[in-house]
């Protein structure tokens, strides 16, 4: 079991004073059976004129705030404390092929559809940022075997996708569509998460969107730098009769305890960090700064 | 007396009327026709109608077919109006009206109340719930694979709320002469507006065939429906306020919007007329903000809310479903709802009908396979040449249908491809053979197949109220499977028979219900909207000026003599030409003749393109303001600016044309047309706010552009004065009352005195400043601070205008310079550009913050 003290600065600067804006926040790490989220707080200024938060369709808490004064900077300052277990791994044996996958979550028991079902079977479907394209049906044909067991497919598309892309945050942005990644070899996690689930749904695999941090080695004989990480993004495969495993297409492994999950989605436009409309403030730039401190680590530079 | 009338029957015998193109109608074999088929309930409307329309004549159908088609273009009754005008298509209504009984109106309004009720309560599960979802009725992937399906909509009510107030269903008849439900529209369905337009035009056209049928009148509807609406405020209010959230103007039913919002008495407002502060929803007036509690919802539920839905939509309001699930705003129908719209469902709804009810559906749907299951699907490969293919989820790339009949093999064996790839994207339905209507062609009556849309209200309980009328559509040709109004098909009037009793007991007029306050002046103008008027009301001055000036210069170059006396002119070309469109400031600087010069410089000042202060550009944003304001302006005044010949000619032929006596007179022409412009909103419009904002936007720029003329002309005295005074005099259209004053006498004071300091001279400077200053007090005074500089700036205006010493204004230095001149035009230019700019502040970008 790991712990984690994560600070996650959002500074928004605006050309001209915003007069009224309204945004939404996915930035509290869920809860889950491997992870609880011990403290979390949201400090925002200028204070906003209400703040309120509530569970999402997804079961993801958000918080919805808005600042009625005219204000040329916002900073969004999420601060949380969440503890990690390491996921375990069912056998592989036990692990049903692509193909068993796609019958067990179309299928229904007894006319009833079992909770988890219906729920894995929202993750099958194109999104709003996910549409699957004749490109995206050509690059998952080969990777994806119906008699494979569906996590060694995932893997097996995960080390494609590290191997042929190159991490590029020049490359994209955060509206590139899956096509265009495809095109250019390149992109960042969230591209990556976006292509494989892309990938896997063209078959009707279900497969979510999960967007959170990792914990990241300082370089040897370091110190940890603040504000040095970032948010990532990887993604999560549905397994019948044992439920999620989290894989990481851009460093191509399976997610363990460094891993903190804040939001899941069908992709990024669910589970957005941080999301705002404002009246006014012309051109804007962001600031974004995240440290993930191990706990213990922090507790023994205190004594 | 009674010659007169010999003399009618004589000629009625000389010509009598031919009927073959009534009683050629032909129906076809095995057709169920809505006049030939007619029940004993409504046969003798039908044949009376027929026989009215036959006693008409050929000729006089043609007559009354035309009439309408101008009542129409009057009315700017269009269904795809985008930007441009010309773009905007005209509605188009047969004449002869879709006749139906009581009965068939009790049967669907049984038969819908139950299918609305049905469908509210899988809506309310869907967002809820989920129970029916999880139950095995009907496939879950209908509704978790819909883009339709707004996750951030669930749970938006609480339990048991309702989702669907207004329900739109299009319907047509089989053969049997039982009905069908086609399709269901849920989201943001149109066509209420046309029909309630349809009726207004087809009593116009045919009142003599309409008055001895006992149609039912569509008032009480309207007044349910306005009811059903009223008492979705949240808060209990005499007045709630009601708005009609729309697209805008460029929307391809924006006319329905502008004109159910005037039947309906409610303000038409876009997703930046609304603000969401503390979770309630404001509309931002010239008033200040005021809290809304219904919207109507024109706008498809995704570009609703931009934080919660569509992150690129523009038109939504950001807040919006926050203040919705705070239960500070109703609106209607809910967010979301467009999920049931998938023709899919139809092929479950009668087992959802059971099980949820306990009772069979009422009105069958048209048979639907939903290929997501493999039997089915099998079934629509098999049959695809007799079935029509839809795609269940319509999104922007798959969005039209196919027609299996008409299908070539190679489109047929790629749909069949597409199909077996992602089969449940794909929905097949029978192409149902739809009874026959009367249509009339121009030569005679034609059956063509008809579909019938219906819109329904639901009161309370579970009893909806269906509009005893409803949108007929016809196809384009007999043959034609596909009815809608882009492919070349007709609208209809459709008209209830009733009884003569039931009749007499509706109402004849809207009255309001209870004991509702008269209302003088409209007391919500939406910021955009003064806004707008406040432009428009500047742009058609300085169209006006324009037109004028350039008058002024071409009759001087024609009446000219000589070279001298048009570098005489230089000044006023000068004071009337934008700095921009300027080459030389002075005459001597230029190195062409100054015929050349004056003659270059006035062709700019008409035609360039690339200066947003020529005559084209003003005329163009003249007419794009008042496309945006049309709602709010008389239908004469935006038919003047719209569709009077002469401003399209001048964007279009006319453009580039010489200065010669062709443009002379075409000129002359357009004067005439702002003029009436002007002239209609004088006497036609309000005075209410609409107005205040049009004639201030209107006085603000003729001040302005007074002095300038006053300053370029007389700055420096000059030996021409007397010449630069005339057209000065011409210029501010006072000529003639001078003359009276004055003879022939032009001298500076006197000229002065007229179009400067008389404030009975409508185009005085004083009269210009005294009216701002007289409007700007009537408009609403809610923020203290900001309205007393505008009226303090108004004052000192006003005040330096009419304190104005022309005489010493007059002096000449020894350079034969005017030193109160400049000053003065500095003093002008900066007043009026400040109080432009407060007005701004007050009236249009509201984004004061409310008192805690």
């Amino acid at each position: 079991m790991a712990r984690y003290q994560i600070h996650h600065k959002t500074i928004y600067s605006y050309a001209y004073p915003v007069a009224v804006s309204h945004h939404s926040a996915h930035l509290k790490p869920m809860d889950s059976s491997v992870q609880s989220c011990l403290q979390y707080h949201l400090k925002i200024s200028p204070e906003p004129s209400d703040l309120n938060d509530r569970k999402d369709y997804f079961d993801n808490t958000v918080s919805f705030f808005s600042v009625q004064e005219g204000h040329n900077e916002l900073v969004v300052d999420a601060n949380s404390e969440v503890s990690v277990q390491h996921t375990q791994l069912p056998l592989p044996n036990i692990i049903p092929d692509c193909q068993q996958v796609v019958n067990d979550v179309t299928n229904r028991i007894n006319d009833e559809w079992q909770p988890e079902t219906i729920n894995a079977l929202q993750f099958i479907h194109a999104s709003p940022k996910i549409s699957i394209s004749d490109k995206v049906k050509e690059f998952a044909k080969p990777l994806i075997a119906p008699d494979q067991n569906y996590l060694e497919v995932a893997q097996k598309l995960a080390d494609h996708i590290h191997q042929e892309f190159s991490f590029d945050s020049t490359a994209t942005d955060v509206t590139t569509p899956v096509d265009e990644v495809l095109e250019k070899k390149a992109g960042v996690c969230q591209d990556f998460a976006h292509l494989m689930i892309a990938a896997l749904r063209s078959v009707k695999l279900p497969v979510r969107y999960v967007s959170g941090y990792i914990l990241t080695d300082p370089p040897p004989g370091q110190e940890r730098l603040l504000g040095a990480d970032a948010s990532h993004a990887w993604v999560s495969i549905y397994v019948p009769a044992f439920g999620w495993i989290d894989v990481d297409p851009t460093n191509n492994q399976l997610c363990d305890d460094r891993y903190v999950t804040v939001a899941v989605g069908r992709d990024y436009s669910d589970v957005s960090m941080l999301k705002g409309a404002v009246t006014g403030g012309g051109d804007h730039s962001i600031g974004i700064q995240v440290t993930v401190t191990p706990l213990d680590s922090l507790e023994r530079a205190k004594s | 007396m009674a010659s007169a009338q010999n003399t009618q029957e004589s000629m009625s015998e000389e010509k009598p009327l031919s009927r073959d193109w009534v009683d050629q109608y032909e129906v076809g074999s095995g057709q169920f026709d809505e006049w030939k088929s007619a029940s004993e309930e409504v046969s003798e409307s039908w044949n009376g109608t027929v026989e009215s329309m036959a006693r008409i004549g050929l000729d006089g159908m043609g007559q009354r077919l035309a009439q309408s088609r101008r009542i129409i273009r009057e009315n700017g009754i269009t269904y795809n109006s985008f930007s441009e005008v010309d773009d905007s298509r005209l509605w188009d209504m047969d004449l002869v009206p879709l006749i139906l009984g009581s009965s068939d109106l009790r049967v669907l309004e049984e038969a819908l109340s139950q299918r609305m009720h049905l469908l509210n309560l899988l809506l309310q599960d869907i967002y809820g719930p989920q129970k029916l979802l999880r139950g095995g009725k009907y496939p879950p992937q209908l509704v978790l694979g819909s883009p339709s399906f707004l996750r951030p909509c669930y749970n938006l009510l609480p339990r048991n709320r309702r989702y669907l107030h207004i329900y739109t269903a299009d319907v047509a008849r089989s053969p049997d002469g039982s009905w069908w439900v086609l399709s269901d529209r849920i989201d943001a369905a149109s066509g209420m507006g046309y029909a309630l337009e349809n009726r207004y035009v087809s009593t116009r056209v045919l009142s003599d065939v309409f008055r001895f049928q006992n149609v039912k009148r569509l008032n009480p509807f309207i007044r349910q429906f306005c009811d059903v609406m009223e008492r979705l405020a949240p808060r209990e209010k005499e007045n709630p306020l009601i708005v009609l959230l729309s697209p805008g103007s460029y929307s391809s039913t924006y006319f329905e919007h502008v004109f159910l919002a005037r039947t309906l008495g409610y303000a038409l407002v876009e997703g930046a007329d609304l603000t969401v502060r503390d979770n309630r929803v404001y509309l931002k007036t010239t008033n200040g903000m005021c809290q809304v509690d219904v919207i109507i919802r024109r706008l498809e539920s995704e570009w609703c809310d931009p934080l919660e839905l569509r992150s690129d939509s523009l038109l939504g309001v950001p807040g919006l479903l926050s203040a919705i699930r705070h239960g500070n705003v109703a609106v209607t129908n809910v967010p979301g709802c467009g999920v049931i719209e998938t023709p899919a469902l139809m092929a479950f709804l009668p087992t959802i009908c059971r099980s949820l009810l306990g009772e069979e559906l009422k009105i069958p749907s048209v048979a639907t396979w939903w290929c997501g299951q493999p039997k089915e699907c099998t079934y629509v490969l098999e049959n695809i040449e007799k079935l029509v293919i839809k795609p269940t989820f319509r999104t922007k790339e798959f969005h039209h249908a196919f027609f299996g009949p008409g299908l070539s093999k190679q489109e047929r064996a790629e749909l069949i491809d597409r199909i077996k790839q992602d089969p449940e994207l794909y929905t097949a339905q029978e192409i149902v053979t739809k009874a026959t209507t009367p249509v009339f062609e121009g030569k005679k009556l034609e059956a063509r197949p008809f579909l019938l849309r219906l819109f329904m209200a639901l009161p309370q309980k579970e009893y909806g109220f269906l509009m005893p009328g409803g949108l007929g559509r016809v196809a384009g040709s007999i043959q034609s499977h596909n009815i809608s109004v882009q492919d070349g098909g007709a609208s209809k009037d459709v008209w209830i028979i009733g009884s003569k009793e039931t009749l007499q007991e509706e109402p004849l007029t809207l009255s309001p219900r209870g004991g509702r306050m008269l209302r003088r002046a409209q007391d919500n103008l939406p910021s955009r909207v003064a806004d707008n008027l406040f432009w428009l009301g500047r742009y058609v001055e300085r169209a006006d000026n324009l037109v004028r000036s350039i008058l002024v210069i071409s009759r001087a170059i024609q009446e000219s003599t000589n070279e001298d006396e048009i570098a005489a002119l230089y000044p006023f070309v000068k004071g009337v030409t934008p700095y921009k469109l300027l080459h030389y400031k002075n005459i001597e600087d230029a190195d062409i003749s100054p015929i050349k010069l004056v003659e270059q410089t006035t062709l700019k000042l008409l035609w360039d393109r690339a200066s947003h202060e020529s005559l084209l550009s003003v005329l163009e944003q003249t007419q794009r303001i008042s496309h945006t304001v049309k709602e709010r302006i008389s239908g004469n005044i935006s038919y003047v600016l719209d569709d009077v010949p002469i401003v399209g000619e001048f964007l279009t032929e006319k453009v580039n044309s010489q200065l010669n006596e062709n443009l002379y007179n075409d000129l002359l022409k357009l004067l005439d047309c702002l003029t009436a412009f002007s002239g209609t909103i004088a006497e036609n419009t309000t005075r209410g706010q609409d107005w205040y904002f049009m004639d201030i936007g209107r006085r603000l720029e003729r001040t302005m552009l007074l002095v300038e003329v006053m300053y370029a002309c007389l700055e420096t005295e000059t030996e021409h004065e007397e010449y630069l005074l005339s057209h000065m005099l011409n210029f501010a259209d006072s000529t003639i009352t001078y003359r009276r004053r004055y003879l022939n006498n032009i001298w500076p004071e006197a000229v002065l005195d007229l179009i400067v300091s008389d404030t009975a001279n409508p185009r005085s400077l004083a009269f210009q400043v005294k009216s701002i200053k007289e409007h700007l007090e009537c408009l609403p005074h809610f923020d203290r601070d900001i309205q007393h500089d505008i009226d303090r700036k108004a004052l000192e205006l006003f005040s330096r205008v009419l304190l104005l010493d022309v005489q010493k204004f007059l002096e000449v230095d020894d350079a034969k310079k005017r030193d109160a001149m400049k000053p003065f035009y500095d003093d002008t230019s900066d007043y009026i550009s400040e109080m432009s700019d407060l007005i701004g502040k007050q009236y249009f970008s509201i984004t004061a913050k409310k008192k805690k």
